[in-house]
């Protein structure tokens, strides 16, 4: 412990100096956590808003999302068909498996599992069948999912976040 | 709504919330006070969160609302006007033992206070001992004894 007449106070100058620094680092790294934040790094913005179109099969998703917050894949597949006519394509059952509490809209175009695939039916409006599926992942990771119908295939990728 | 904003727009709320409702210290607080500050702060995290539970927004909330703090206490002291505007000024409550009975309403300090403070920091017995009271941007009251 340095001491002066005056006072018993310890003063490490050095140590201070580099805690100045370390701490200005500090809240520039955590400025840039920020800005990543609100410009949607991890989810909810527009860095993570993104969409992928093969053919007639359009996907409007969140490339990056997080663990329990709500998140989106809306579908699109434009045939042609009449308005009433049902569309139909697939999506892997491996990914709709990992699906955590998920919600369809519309309801009931859901229509089972063959052995590779969820295969879903939506009647056409406007020559184009629409479906959201609304999910809240549960688990962090890497998730790729394609969409296969007639009217070709789209892919997605998705990072979660913890 | 994307966290980071949550949290910009209910530190502006709270801030304005309390710097409206005036300054009173922790050791101040009433037993209502006490309690109003946790609901306040129950109904604050249901708007900062939701229902979205991931440590990502967990450590995005916590670290804008502390860069938000340390920005306006940055910005505080870049300038005496804005620090008003921030932090209030001091106000003296008691003025050579005259007590200010309006200023000490305005600033919701009761002069038993005032007294408590008088006795716990310098041992006064007597208004007239006192000097200055003065409440503080904290919400503190300081207590500048008479010189004997």
């Amino acid at each position: 412990m340095t001491t002066t007449d005056e006072i018993q106070i310890e003063r490490p100058e050095d140590f201070l100096s580099r805690e100045r620094l370390v701490q200005r680092a500090g809240v520039m790294i955590l400025f840039l956590f920020v800005v990543a934040g609100a410009t949607g790094a991890f989810g909810n913005g527009p860095l993570s808003r993104a969409t992928t179109t093969a053919g007639g099969v359009e996907l409007r998703y969140e490339r990056f999302g997080r663990t329990t917050a709500p998140t989106a894949i809306e579908i699109t597949v434009t045939t042609g068909a009449a308005d009433g006519e049902p569309v139909r394509f697939r999506i892997e059952r491996r990914f709709m498996e990992r699906l955590d509490q998920l919600e369809l809209r519309p309801e009931g175009v859901f229509k089972g599992f063959d052995a590779t695939y969820a295969v879903f039916e939506v009647p056409a409006i406007d020559g184009r069948g629409h479906v959201e599926l609304h999910f809240k992942p549960q688990n962090p990771g890497v998730r790729d999912m394609s969409v296969v119908s007639d009217a070709g295939t789209a892919q997605l990728r998705q990072l979660i976040f913890f | 709504m994307n966290p980071v904003f949550r949290a910009i727009v209910m530190f502006a709320v709270l801030w304005m919330v309390f710097r409206v409702g005036g300054r009173r210290t922790l050791a101040e607080l009433t037993t209502f006070d006490f309690i109003l500050l946790l609901v306040i702060g129950d109904a604050a995290q249901n708007a900062l969160v939701g229902d979205d539970f991931a440590m990502t927004t967990a450590a995005l909330v916590i670290v804008t609302l502390m860069l938000l703090d340390l920005g306006v206490g940055r910005l505080s002291l870049q300038s005496n006007r804005l620090r008003r505007v921030i932090d209030s000024v001091p106000v003296i409550v008691i003025d050579n033992g005259r007590v200010l009975d309006r200023v000490l309403r305005r600033e919701g300090v009761d002069l038993d206070e005032v007294l408590t403070a008088a006795r716990e920091r310098h041992g006064l017995e007597r208004l007239d001992q006192i000097k200055y009271a003065i409440v503080e941007r904290h919400g503190g009251i300081s207590v500048v004894p008479k010189e004997a």
